[in-house]
């Protein structure tokens, strides 16, 4: 499905090292809120989501050289912010403690998920998805967000951070389980078991 | 439905839950800085173009056709300015070397010569006379040495001042304003000269066995001696006559040929016949 658009994404990549500047805005267009999303939901800051989204750009930009062929176009954009977003975090000594703390098996045995009954009383208030998202563990979040704003496959997710399929697959599955539980409402949940 | 394609149906709500209400997105400042910036990064990568590929552009790119008119404008305009140039070059000196007419000197030198005798006492006037002898004397020894029985040859005196390249005339304007006192001074001194030529002529009709000395007499009495300028024509005339009677023919027939060559016009044979009646009237009426 997504083959087409990865042609279209070289093609355009490659228009633009040949001196085409349309070629570089309808690429920047295509990944601009999926990408500034995704930096925005990892590390909930909207200035830092900003400064790392123009560092990707500019790190694409002044890079000569060509897309691996291998290598998706969105993948390979994608990888790079997170690599300049993991290095602000290294740089401004921020400690992921939840990233230690987080335990997948515990996490694994305690959701059950929600109900059918549940999923259609998911809450679409902005603050309580920012919130149910920040909750996560940063693995589970970075697959997601991957997952969502990216639209990666699971392949591809583990290419980018690299780690095993598996273990991304079980990664998203809790964060899915966990959103669920969190976003769900709780008066219609009570409604629904009385 | 399994609970597999449950769990799939499950994740694709959620993920499109998240994708629909998700509402950060980057400003548009951003979004300027970065399209701008790579709009600078194709410039500045650009490569500039060699000298080969500009020289192309600019002899075959836009407004070609107006450089190429100017060049070639440029090239002809060169082209007339050299020419013209070369050619008045070699036009330059053949202009100052055409020899003058035979007259102009001619009457130039005249009317100097014929006032300073005209003034035969005047210091200046010897002194440039004994200068013209050495000036003479000094282009014999340069020159080819003339016929003896003609030291004083006209032709032969004509000829270097012919051949010579043309001498800026000093003070033009001073020769023409003389010329009306140089005429009057030049028939005086014709007059003079003919009347010694013919005394002369005479004294050696008595005389006829010709020496030494009477060429000098008759060298003197004709103003040979330190003559520059081609006596008339009478007076050589004159002169070939003097010389067939003293038994010079060949020198007298030689004179005669290069009087004809000077002057084809005058029937110089009537004339010599004409003077040679005139010369023998007074010896037949004495």
């Amino acid at each position: 499905m997504n083959q087409p658009l990865q042609d279209d994404d070289a093609a355009l990549l490659r228009r633009y090292r040949n001196g085409e500047a349309a070629a570089f805005a309808q690429l920047y267009e295509r990944h601009r809120l999926g990408l500034f999303r995704f930096l925005l939901g990892l590390c909930g800051d909207h200035a830092l989501a900003e400064e790392v989204f123009q560092d990707t750009w500019m790190s694409l930009i002044r890079s000569s050289s060509e897309q691996r062929e291998a290598v998706l176009f969105k993948t390979w954009l994608y990888q790079i912010a997170r690599n300049r977003l993991i290095d602000h975090w290294r740089k401004s000594g921020r400690h992921q403690g939840k990233l230690d703390e987080y335990d997948e098996a515990q996490h694994a045995s305690a959701d059950p998920g929600p109900g059918p009954e549940q999923q259609l009383l998911l809450s679409r208030d902005q603050e309580r998805l920012r919130a149910a998202l920040a909750d996560l563990p940063e693995e589970q979040r970075e697959v997601f967000l991957l997952r969502a704003h990216g639209d990666l496959e699971l392949h591809q997710i583990a290419e980018l951070t690299r780690t095993p399929a598996e273990t991304v697959k079980s990664r998203l599955r809790y964060a899915l389980n966990k959103l669920r539980r969190l976003l769900a409402d709780p008066a219609s949940a009570e409604e629904v078991s009385a | 439905m399994s609970p597999h394609d449950n769990e799939l149906q499950q994740e694709r709500q959620l993920l499109e839950h998240f994708r629909q209400h998700n509402q950060g997105e980057p400003s548009a400042a951003v979004d300027a800085l970065i399209l701008a910036a790579a709009q600078r990064a194709l410039d500045e990568a650009q490569p500039r173009p060699g000298w080969l590929q500009r020289l192309h552009a600019w002899l075959f790119g836009a407004g070609s056709r107006t450089r190429w008119s100017m060049a070639a404008a440029g090239l002809a305009v060169f082209g007339i300015g050299l020419n013209l140039a070369l050619h008045t070059r070699e036009q330059l000196p053949q202009t100052y070397d055409l020899p003058a007419p035979v007259s102009a000197p001619a009457l130039q030198e005249m009317a100097p010569k014929a006032a300073r005798e005209a003034q035969p006492d005047s210091g200046e006037f010897v002194r440039r006379k004994a200068e013209t002898v050495e000036k003479k004397a000094a282009a014999r020894h340069g020159a080819p040495e003339p016929n003896a029985a003609f030291p004083v040859s006209p032709p032969a005196a004509a000829a270097p001042r012919a051949m010579a390249p043309a001498r800026p005339q000093p003070a033009p304007v001073e020769t023409l304003t003389d010329s009306a006192a140089a005429d009057a001074a030049r028939e005086q001194a014709a007059a003079q000269t003919f009347a010694k030529a013919r005394s002369a002529a005479e004294a050696r009709a008595q005389a006829p066995a010709g020496d030494a000395l009477h060429e000098e007499q008759l060298a003197e009495a004709l103003g040979h001696a330190d003559v520059d300028e081609a006596p008339p024509l009478e007076l050589q005339l004159r002169n070939v006559l003097d010389l067939r009677r003293a038994g010079q023919r060949a020198d007298a027939d030689r004179l005669l040929e290069m009087l004809r060559q000077q002057h084809p016009q005058r029937d110089l044979d009537a004339e010599l016949q004409r003077l040679q009646e005139a010369v023998e009237k007074p010896d037949s009426s004495r």
